[in-house]
């Protein structure tokens, strides 16, 4: 998995490339962590992503609850397997998709 | 009397009897009235008894034969009576007695007095009721037909010397009295006693007829739950054995009569060593069928033992000998494969050549004969045979109810065109699809003629193994697994959106391993083999069952939710199938997916 970052003022976009999974999540969360002063926009853009293990929902799912109430947090550029994995863990009822 | 008028009574009274026995028969042969004979007490039954005997009673008056010349009658009405005491009891001939008595009073009116009419009504209700109390008696006698005839005659004399006492005392002089009744005498007495004794010979009959047909019914019933003990008996869930889907196996047993000789079986010595059967006891019915329980029961425990193929016939052969007084004997193929490698190891005592698929080979017979058949003789060693199973291989089973299988012309069905059919047959059909095909392709040939023998079948297909890796349960072993897995995949030409799903289902089950087991290393299993993907984890370190694990609350805000149990959760949703063994200090997780 590759991370590409992109600030824009109070917008941070995160390029994933590759597998978010137990082994790369850590690297993911620690990224956005490390980037997300002064942030009220958080963008993952998974455009590359081909799958999304719990690991990564876990990620996904923390900075939803960090965002909340100081910004907003969205994914787009979901494949459909991925889109599958969100549905049936009813994370896509919650994430704001794109 | 000349011989006109003997003959005229004669035919009189033989119809009288007949009427008589077509009415016991009529009865007797209602099957809700024949539960009422068991209850000797039972107040219908006597009644009935009396009511039926009492009517045949007054036909048997009307129709009575009048003497030429001294105009006495002679009738049969004391027979309805006797019929009715020794059917109905006490009760059953007082009811048959008055019945016909009244009749017979009300014939003699206006003047009852002047002939016969007050004795003979008199003797018919005394008769019916000794009769009645003599019930028990006639039951206990082994020959009741002729101890009928005695009774009847005994009976007739005794009506006779009443009305001839009555007679003499009428008219007072017992000349007149004896000379009005003594040409009746002798067929009076024939007449009731032959109609007596004739209707308990054929109420006997009957009985004796009913009894064997109660008999032939229990025992069909008995061999009804018998067909249904043997049938439960052969293993028959398939797919038996989910989780393994490095072969498939299905079987068919077809008795020809209720119960058969025939029998197949199968199932796992160990993990990684599965055995399958088949076997033929000599004869067919009941007698085979108990010797195949045993046979089947000794060769399952012997080869489930642990000792060698060979030597655990050796030992059912023995065992089978013991207080084989009958000399029957079963032959018995037996094949036994390690899963992980193919590698097949049989045994053929007497039995047909099994067919041997070998992918992309012509079908053959395996005619490998290990020895004679089981039970047959003390020195019989059997020999082992190996051959290796690779993937598509199959291996077909069957008994010689198939290859001699008759069709209306007598020609067998034979191993030809068995051979013929299998080899033109699909070969990526499953196992149950070609016993199947082969079963209606024999019914067909047969046409109508009647299944002589047991047919059974059983076929076996390899669909593939599982390709194994070790590795450290740590994370960074994820990547090996990935190739390994990946590279699998694409020589599966497996699509892309299973690729992803099974690579969350493999992190997932893998950090799982790796987080929580405490397990040192962790053996990696993959199958891809005819559209289905199945992937196991065998580890030791902490057992937990992951099918057990909490199932998260997917629609409860996210913020609430509990950090464990999602990824279980998606690889159940992703996964056909998922299940868990804890085995030798080992968790074995297997999951699967169609594609």
């Amino acid at each position: 998995m590759t991370i590409n970052i992109e600030k824009n003022g109070s917008e941070l976009i995160i390029h994933v490339v590759g597998s978010i999974n137990t082994q790369t999540a850590p690297q993911l969360e620690k990224e956005v962590g490390d980037n997300l002063e002064g942030i009220i926009n958080l963008i993952f853009d998974f455009k590359e992503v081909d799958y999304v293990s719990s690991a990564g929902l876990r990620v996904l799912l923390k900075y939803d609850n960090l965002m909340d109430g100081k910004g907003t947090l969205k994914v787009i550029n979901v494949c459909s397997d991925v889109k599958e994995v969100f549905d049936m863990t009813g994370f896509s009822s919650i994430l704001t998709l794109e | 009397m000349d011989a006109t008028s003997i003959g005229k009574m004669i035919s009189g009274l033989v119809g009288t009897v007949a009427v008589l026995n077509i009415c016991v028969l009529f009865i007797e042969s209602i099957h809700s009235f024949s539960k009422l004979r068991g209850d000797n007490n039972h107040l219908i039954r006597m009644i009935f008894y009396g009511i039926i005997g009492g009517l045949f009673g007054m036909y048997a008056t009307i129709a009575g034969y009048e003497m030429p010349n001294s105009g006495a009658v002679v009738s049969i009405r004391d027979a309805g009576a006797m019929v009715a005491g020794f059917a109905g009891g006490p009760i059953g001939g007082l009811v048959a007695g008055v019945i016909a008595g009244l009749h017979r009073l009300l014939l003699g009116l206006p003047d009852v007095t002047a002939g016969t009419s007050i004795p003979c009504a008199i003797s018919t209700v005394l008769i019916g009721v000794i009769t009645g109390f003599l019930e028990k008696f006639f039951k206990s006698k082994k020959h009741q037909p002729l101890w009928a005839l005695l009774h009847g005659a005994l009976m007739e004399v005794l009506h006779l010397s009443i009305a001839f006492f009555y007679l003499w005392m009428m008219k007072g002089s017992a000349e007149i009295a004896f000379n009005a009744l003594k040409e009746i005498v002798i067929p009076f007495i024939l007449s009731n006693s032959i109609a007596f004794g004739l209707i308990v010979l054929l109420q006997n009959q009957i009985r004796k007829l009913r009894k064997t047909e109660d008999h032939t019914r229990q025992m069909e019933g008995e061999l009804g739950v018998a067909t249904h003990i043997q049938d439960s008996m052969l293993p028959k869930i398939f797919p038996t054995f989910p989780g393994r889907k490095e072969f498939d196996i299905y079987a068919i047993m077809n008795p020809a009569k209720e119960v058969g000789g025939d029998f197949y079986d199968f199932y796992f010595i160990d993990d990684n060593h599965f055995a399958f059967s088949i076997a033929d006891v000599s004869g067919k019915g009941i007698p085979s069928a108990l010797f195949m329980v045993i046979a089947k029961t000794l060769i399952k425990t012997n080869v489930q033992s642990g000792i060698s193929l060979s030597e655990a016939m050796n030992k059912a052969n023995l065992q089978l000998l013991e207080g084989n007084n009958e000399h029957m004997f079963v032959t018995c193929w037996i094949g036994v494969v390690e899963i992980s490698s193919g590698k097949l190891t049989y045994v053929n005592c007497g039995h047909n050549p099994p067919i041997i698929h070998k992918n992309g080979e012509p079908l053959t017979y395996l005619r490998d004969l290990s020895g004679f058949v089981l039970a047959g003789s003390r020195k019989t060693q059997y020999k082992e045979y190996t051959l290796y199973l690779k993937e598509n291989d199959k291996i077909f089973l069957y008994t010689d109810g198939i290859t001699e299988a008759m069709d209306k012309e007598n020609h067998q069905y034979g191993e030809k065109r068995l051979i013929n059919f299998l080899t033109n047959a699909n070969h990526e059909v499953d196992a149950n699809h070609i016993i199947q095909d082969v079963h209606d392709d024999v019914k067909k040939f047969a046409g109508n003629v009647e299944q002589s023998d047991d047919m059974t079948m059983l076929a076996l297909r390899i669909n593939g193994f599982y390709q194994e890796l070790e590795v450290p349960s740590t994370i960074d072993s994820f990547d090996k697994i990935s190739e390994f897995t990946n590279q699998k995949f694409k020589e599966k030409n497996v699509e892309p959106s299973i690729i992803s799903k099974m690579d969350v289902v493999i992190d997932e089950l893998f950090s799982n391993v790796v987080k929580y087991s405490k397990s040192e290393s962790l053996k990696y299993y993959l199958f891809v083999e005819r559209n289905m993907i199945s992937i196991k984890f065998k580890y030791g370190g902490i057992a937990f069952d992951i099918t057990k694990a909490k199932t998260p609350d997917v629609n409860a805000p996210l913020a609430e939710r509990q950090e464990g149990g999602l990824g279980l959760f998606i690889v159940k949703k992703i996964c056909d199938e998922v299940t868990y063994e804890y085995k030798h200090n080992y968790n074995i997780i297997t999951v699967s997916k169609k594609y």
